[in-house]
């Protein structure tokens, strides 16, 4: 019975892992093949709408200038927007720059907070609540966003089915070291190919909680933010898509952030998304295959995007479970031919499908010498794999013993007014 | 261990280092580590190569009144300028091949084909069969018919055009552009586009009657009601004649707008608008397919299409004193009347009918 759930098991997991590699491939591919579909990059109004932009800051003082500075020079009429720095019980300088901008600027309204729950959502609700705004765009304190930006990401929201727009992320600092040379791939992936084909295809491109935006009375009808959810942009992106909305991402809103510098600080950014990610997982999968006026593929592709963090758990257990089979002398796939090839096969493509999707965006950007790092990757992927696992296991047992799972900062390591790195 | 375990061994471990030899390469001596280039400066203008343009002329020959002659400068490359005080004048066989700072107006004779850019403090009447690269004038452009403009076309006044014209890539003013039948476009900028040469008029409309809600013309069985009051409707949607209606809609099919209808709100469509004649939707028309205004029948915002666009007589996208975009990502025809407030962008064909 025990080897029987095993193979069973062996069997779900080889699907799934083979859906998802059909995934890559076709998002791969359409990038590579396909025009972009055409987005509102070309649309000009002189009376854009009234925006809030909202920075949550927590001990931010290495980068909130350089943030205030980028939005106070952007090309937004004045009298349309609002910039509120929400500083979340900073103990550093954070706050008194802030206020030195405020001081400066009638546009800059910060908001300080000193208790309530702590993190990224909780502030945004607390920033929101003063917002006069139509449309909240939200930027993390180490962006810097273009002179030109907001207008690029406010344009779709003219479409009353756009509930939220998402722009695309671009480290700053990528050529630091090898974590953020393969962070550098792992976006230019995520962006470029990924957030791009799921738009192309009509499917669910995901508000990403910083570099976009969305429509106040979108946000207000699904709810608004729970503070409890460590992902709230991901629980966004599936309460608008299923109250009627839709995501769309905007290639060309293009803002440098700042990626991780250490390994200890990339672990715990992958351990928030992975528990967020899950939390969205077990509250919105049901209603991805229920809700009205969705086509099936944006099911498929909604279902994917939820579950993607339960690969890595998925693919550690199934390795754990072949190695059990093996020993019990139940794995003899080499005694079929055929089964060997096709598990040389899938070796060779499927679990190689998300490396093909970063090369084909290292070449939509026109880079080429930086895909020599792609098989340094392995260790990216392999580190995922074990922390993805391990967080997972962590907040099952926080959910069990009823722990509050915590929001955790990700370090800065700014020292002075950034500049893109020269081109060598 | 023997020398063949050995031999083995250094096999299995060059296999393993093989791929990532170029990436410790690349890693400890980079050639590709730059973040990607963002203009950190970048704003939309429509008029941008004109700007940049003209601050070029002014960069490399000093602000106007300039000398008149001819200069050898370096622009992006070796160049002539050729300067004059006054008004000039380009017959057919004595275009120069320099480009042209004229402190004047400027008048090119039918047939004439200027080879480089020019730049005219003053107005510009270009005549018949003349073939421009790029031309700005700080005064009006008036062209001929069949005149040809290579890349772009800008005006501090107005644009005139006589028929069958083509605008190259882009065409800007910043009053008005007046297009002719069969002149052909792919951008248009101007607070007032207006097609056909007729002057522009207020768009009238019959007023649709009673406000009704959307609801009672959607399919209850395949449309609901969205969170903030919009109305989803899943499959086609016919909004009968004479109806005003108050809410924002978003079809999954294909809209067709019967005469003399008012929508107060935005519209977007999976498939083809159909906007009859003399209805008017007062927000924005987003659709995926083909979307066609029917006569002096108006969008007060934007119209944005993944396909082609025609705007049938007297037609108007966009209101007074509000930049709007109509953008059709296949191709656009405006039929005479048609005006357009703000600016009209295809990546296909624009034309006037």
């Amino acid at each position: 019975m025990l080897i029987l759930i095993g193979k069973a098991y062996l069997v779900l997991a080889t699907a799934v892992l083979v859906a998802y590699t059909i995934r890559h491939y076709i998002f791969a591919l359409n990038r590579l093949f396909v025009r972009s579909r055409g987005g509102f990059q070309d649309l000009q109004d002189s009376q854009p709408p009234r925006v809030s932009v909202l920075i949550p800051m927590h001990n931010e003082e290495k980068v909130a200038r350089n943030i205030l500075d980028a939005l106070l020079t952007c090309d937004y009429p004045p009298d349309r927007i609002e910039i509120i720095p929400i500083d979340d019980r900073s103990t550093d300088g954070t706050y008194e720059i802030v206020s030195e901008y405020a001081a400066r600027d009638r546009r800059v309204r910060p908001l300080r907070r000193t208790e309530g729950i702590g993190g990224k959502p909780a502030a945004l609700i607390d920033g929101i609540a003063l917002t006069t705004g139509d449309i909240l765009l939200v930027f993390d304190a180490d962006y810097i966003p273009a002179r030109g930006l907001l207008r690029e990401i406010v344009a779709p929201f003219i479409d009353p089915e756009v509930g939220a727009v998402m722009g695309r992320v671009v480290p700053l600092n990528c050529g630091r070291n090898l974590l953020t040379r393969l962070l550098d791939l792992e976006r230019s992936a995520g962006y470029q190919v990924d957030q791009q084909a799921r738009h192309n295809l009509r499917l669910v491109p995901q508000y990403g909680g910083t570099v976009g935006g969305f429509r106040r009375s979108a946000f207000d009808a699904v709810g608004g933010f729970d503070p409890h959810v460590l992902a709230e942009d991901t629980d966004l992106t599936f309460r608008l898509t299923l109250g009627g909305w839709k995501v769309v991402y905007s290639n060309r809103c293009e803002c440098y952030e700042e990626v991780p510098e250490r390994w200890t600080t990339r672990v715990r950014q992958i351990r928030r998304w992975a528990i967020g990610h899950t939390q969205c997982f077990f509250r919105h999968i049901g209603r991805v295959f229920r809700a009205p006026g969705l086509r099936f593929w944006e099911r498929i592709d909604g279902a994917m995007l939820l579950g993607i963090y339960m690969i890595a758990p998925l693919l550690l257990l199934a390795l754990l479970d072949s190695l059990f089979l093996f020993l019990l002398g139940e794995m003899n796939l080499t005694s079929s031919f055929l089964v060997l090839v096709a598990v040389l096969t899938y070796n060779t493509v499927g679990n190689f499908a998300s490396f093909f999707e970063i090369g084909t965006a290292v070449l939509l950007d026109g880079h080429r010498q930086r895909i020599h790092l792609l098989p340094f990757n392995i260790l990216n992927f392999a580190l995922s794999i074990v922390v993805v696992t391990a967080a997972l296991i962590g907040h099952a047992r926080n959910v069990i013993t009823k722990r509050t799972t915590v929001w955790q900062k990700t370090e800065r390591y700014r020292q002075a007014t950034p500049q893109p790195e020269a081109k060598k | 261990m023997s020398i063949r375990e050995l031999a083995l061994f250094g096999l299995v471990a060059a296999g393993f280092l093989l791929p990532l030899l170029w990436g410790l390469r690349e890693l400890y001596f980079p050639r590709d580590q730059a973040a990607l280039d963002i203009d950190a400066t970048y704003t939309k203008d429509d008029r941008f190569f004109a700007r940049s343009f003209r601050k070029r002329i002014e960069s490399v020959c000093g602000v106007a009144p300039r000398a008149e002659g001819l200069r050898e400068v370096k622009l992006m490359r070796p160049e002539q300028i050729f300067t004059t005080r006054s008004n000039h004048e380009v017959t057919r066989g004595n275009e120069p091949n320099a480009i042209l700072d004229v402190q004047g107006d400027l008048r090119l004779y039918d047939g004439v084909k200027l080879g480089r850019e020019a730049s005219v403090l003053g107005a510009a009447v270009i005549g018949s069969d003349v073939s421009v690269v790029a031309l700005t004038a700080t005064g009006d452009i008036r062209l001929g018919e069949r005149v040809r403009v290579e890349r772009w076309l800008d005006s501090d006044g107005t644009i005139e055009t006589a028929a069958s014209c083509d605008l190259g890539s882009r065409a800007t003013a910043s009053r008005r552009i007046t297009v002719a039948t069969g002149t052909v476009f792919q951008i248009m900028a101007a607070p007032l586009i207006v097609a056909g040469g007729t002057p522009a008029i207020a768009v009238r409309h019959e007023s649709g009657g009673e406000l009704t809600p959307l609801l009672n013309f959607v399919p209850r069985r395949r449309s609901w009601i969205r969170g903030d009051g919009a109305v989803i409707c899943e499959g086609d949607f016919e909004l009968p004649e004479g109806t005003t209606v108050e809410g924002d809609l978003v079809v999954r099919g294909s809209v067709k707008i019967g005469g003399n209808c008012r929508v107060h709100g935005s519209l977007h469509a999976d498939g083809n608008v159909l906007l009859g004649a003399r209805s008017r939707v007062t927000g924005s028309v987003i659709c995926v397919w083909d979307v066609r205004l029917g006569e002096e029948s108006a969008v007060g915002e934007h119209l944005v299409t993944e396909a082609r666009a025609r705007l049938e007589d007297r037609a108007s996208v966009g209101s007074y004193g509000r930049v709007t975009t109509l953008l059709a990502a296949e191709g656009v025809e405006i039929a005479p009347g048609a005006t357009i407030h703000g600016r009209i962008v295809t990546m296909g064909h624009g034309r006037v009918l």
